[in-house]
């Protein structure tokens, strides 16, 4: 018995022996079990890059109405309209009806009532929007929620209203604030673009929603209008019309405290002017007017006052697009022989130019996010809309066309581009993601539409 | 037995060096038995993991339907495939530590690889040390498996998966299995992740952190260890995680880090 607890005395001591001389040799200790994940340094670590999904798959539920009755048909068209204007959006792609696995009406918010994520997740929506829908005090208001699909969890709640008594007008606001819980900017098919038409055979000023419905004329004379450009609270559109011998700014407005009508009448008397290009807070004016038989831009103030020259030399200076800083402006001179596009700084100081390839560039159009400028580019014959940094250091196209694209603007989102174009062999507009994808015609009466100015958001 | 006896019977009048003897050649049994074991144990999930793993997927197929099962949709043709496939890697250097594990992967279908987790395909039963690949050899015998295509594809870009100053070759050894398992996570993952156009060309990324169980479950709430800047974007990285899972079981559970890359492309 002696013998062995000693044999085991002698065993125990020489395990200890080995298990430290171990450690010494290997820096394998007890405790390093447990510290794995420290000892084996950083954690694996996958990249996971885009594919090509570009859309949230969403369920629109049908509202629910509460109070006075709306009627279905209207309910109907108020989920036609949300989900025709989150097709518009292109970020986002409402489910066909029959894949959804749960009922398709909104439940009562009050009763509280959960989502049924996971039937929802068989029907393959990432998103889900639900709602009640009202009428209060002449107008439609709606209460919005919605969901992450994956995480159950409702990730925003909020409540919209209708400038009109219109369930469209309230489904297309619905979109937007879908696309803005997603995205973080509101989407814009609640917007609407200017644009020139001579479709009843004079040029005239008018208005359609952004994906070219409700096309209406926002002028009605007799005389040749050119050059529209929203104020950018949207009260009011600025256009230059040929009514006498030279041409003058207008405004038309729907709001009663803009009066419509000739402005800056006494401004630079007798000389044309040719456009007009608001900076971002309204105040302040860049326009184009000849002086000397030469083009030049100057920088008013909206009252005709504090008028400051920019550009000062023989060749034509035309076309100002600011900065969404106001700070700098793009333009186009052919002062190097050729129209190219130069920015200065608000005063007209810090001159320098931007585009050295291409024979002819114009039409420039600041993007609302600062980092792009939309321009055309003449090739062989044609124009095509190409995208420049203001550094000049990345150049590219993004739409090329055997027939003419021209005239590009942004959308207040910075995310989609109206531009006209000749490609059905005459002008029409079309509206685009600003990569190029996602094309569609919005005119398609007869007449030429032209000049688009894509106004701003309005809530 | 010898010694045993002597030292049983006269322990005090023992030699003292006999007793250091006893005490060593014990130690070194015991050493040895424990190297042997170590060398043993080192599986590959002791193995030094490769910081970064990035796999690009630039032919992965159309994503037609469910993505919890991806195939590659084009089946790389079997019978040209397989006529060279038994592939000695690459004749001027075969790799001493792998026993040509290219052999094996031709048998399998190419959409296996994806699906097949759970059963141990016959290179699992290998020795852990034989199914220990470098990074380049696991990407072309995966390569091999998925078709010609796609390691034109793979070559192509070179994302460097590991910083080439960090490591010798033995620093970069990462299982088949892991390789494969990433490949998929990603493929699922790429067939998911929604990003519009305004997500790109801004140079976003973030990084989430989560646990993996050993089914592939997330386990908890994934945390946005590095933001991108974009809260939104960051959300939606989270919500194409989570729109996927749970994953295919992976080889090793526990923390996981993701790096969604919007101009990784």
């Amino acid at each position: 018995m002696l013998k062995h607890r000693r044999r085991h005395r002698r065993l125990c001591s020489g395990i200890r022996f080995a298990w430290s001389f171990s450690f010494i040799l290997f820096g394998v200790s007890p405790v390093s079990a447990q510290n794995l994940e420290n000892e084996r340094g950083p954690l694996p670590t996958l990249e996971i890059t885009p594919g090509d999904v570009k859309a949230f798959r969403t369920a629109v539920l049908r509202f629910r109405a509460v109070g006075p009755p709306v009627g279905e048909e209207r309910i109907a068209m108020l989920r036609e309209e949300i989900e025709r204007s989150l097709v518009f959006s292109s970020l986002v792609l409402p489910l066909e009806h029959d894949a959804y696995l749960a009922s398709e009406d909104s439940p009562a918010f009050d009763e509280g009532r959960g989502l049924d994520c996971d039937a929802w997740k068989q029907s393959g929506a990432d998103v889900l929007l639900q709602g009640e829908v009202r009428r209060e005090e002449g107008r439609f208001r709606a209460d919005l929620r919605i969901w992450d699909i994956a995480r159950c969890k409702q990730i925003k709640v909020g409540r919209v209203r209708g400038d009109r008594d219109d369930l469209s007008e309230l489904g297309r606001i619905i979109a937007d604030e879908t696309v803005g819980a997603l995205t973080g900017t509101r989407g814009v098919s609640a917007t609407e673009i200017a644009f020139i038409s001579d479709r009843t055979g004079t040029r005239e000023l008018y208005v359609m929603a952004a994906d070219g419905r409700r096309q209406r004329p926002a002028t009605r004379s007799d005389f040749l209008k050119l050059a529209p450009e929203w104020l950018p609270d949207g009260k009011a559109i600025l256009y230059v019309g040929y009514q006498a011998l030279q041409p003058s700014f207008f405004l038309t407005s729907r709001s009663k405290d803009i009066a419509a009508g000739p402005i800056l009448l006494d401004l630079m008397k007798g000389l044309p002017k040719y456009r007009g290009r608001f900076d971002p807070t309204g105040q302040e004016l860049a326009m184009v007017t000849s002086v000397d038989g030469a083009a030049e831009i100057f920088r008013v103030t909206r009252k005709g006052n504090q008028m400051r020259r920019l550009t000062n030399n023989p060749a034509i200076d035309i076309s100002p697009s600011w900065s969404p800083d106001g700070r700098e402006i793009v333009f186009v001179s052919d002062r190097s022989g050729a129209p190219q596009l130069y920015l200065m700084d608000r005063d007209g100081g810090n001159l320098r130019r931007l585009t050295f390839t291409g024979a002819y560039n114009a039409s420039p159009a600041w993007s609302p996010d600062g980092r792009w400028i939309a321009y055309e580019t003449r090739v062989r014959g044609q124009f095509d809309l190409w995208l420049i940094d203001p550094s000049g250091q990345i150049n590219f196209p993004i739409v090329q066309h055997p027939r003419s694209d021209e005239a590009p603007s942004w959308s207040p989102d910075g995310r989609k581009i109206v531009f006209s174009s000749r490609r059905r062999g005459r002008d029409d507009l079309y509206v685009m993601d600003w990569n190029g994808e996602n094309l569609i015609r919005l005119t398609s009466r007869s007449g030429r539409n032209i000049q688009a100015d894509w106004g701003p958001q309005l809530r | 037995m010898n010694i045993e006896l002597v030292g049983w019977h006269d322990e005090h009048s023992l030699d003292h060096r006999r007793r250091l003897r006893n005490a060593m050649l014990v130690s070194l049994a015991l050493h040895a038995s424990l190297f042997a074991v170590m060398v043993i144990e080192s599986s590959p999930t002791l193995a030094p993991m490769p910081e970064f793993i990035s796999i690009e997927l630039l032919a992965a197929p159309p994503t037609t339907s469910r993505p919890a099962r991806p195939k590659p949709a084009v089946a790389p043709t079997p019978p040209p495939a397989a006529e060279p496939a038994p592939p000695e890697p690459a004749p001027p250097a075969p790799p001493p530590v792998t026993k040509a594990p290219v052999q094996v992967l031709p048998e399998e279908s190419p959409g296996r690889i994806l699906e097949a987790r759970p059963e141990p395909k016959p290179v699992l039963r290998r020795p852990v040390r034989e199914r220990e690949l470098s990074y380049e050899e696991a990407m072309a015998a995966l390569d091999d498996e998925l078709g010609v295509d796609e390691t034109v594809d793979l070559l192509r870009p070179a994302p460097a998966p590991v910083e080439p100053e960090d490591s010798g070759a033995i620093g970069r050894r990462v299982s088949f299995e892991l390789v494969a398992w990433s490949r998929a996570v990603q493929r699922l993952i790429r067939n998911k992740w929604v990003t519009p156009s305004n997500f790109r060309n801004r140079g976003l990324a973030t990084s989430l952190e989560f646990r993996l169980s050993a089914t592939g479950a997330v386990i908890g709430n994934p945390i946005v260890v590095r933001s991108s800047g974009d809260p939104f974007f960051d959300d939606n990285a989270v919500r194409a995680l989570l729109t996927v899972a749970p994953l295919p079981p992976p080889p090793e559970p526990g923390l996981q880090v993701f790096i969604f890359n919007a101009e990784g492309n």
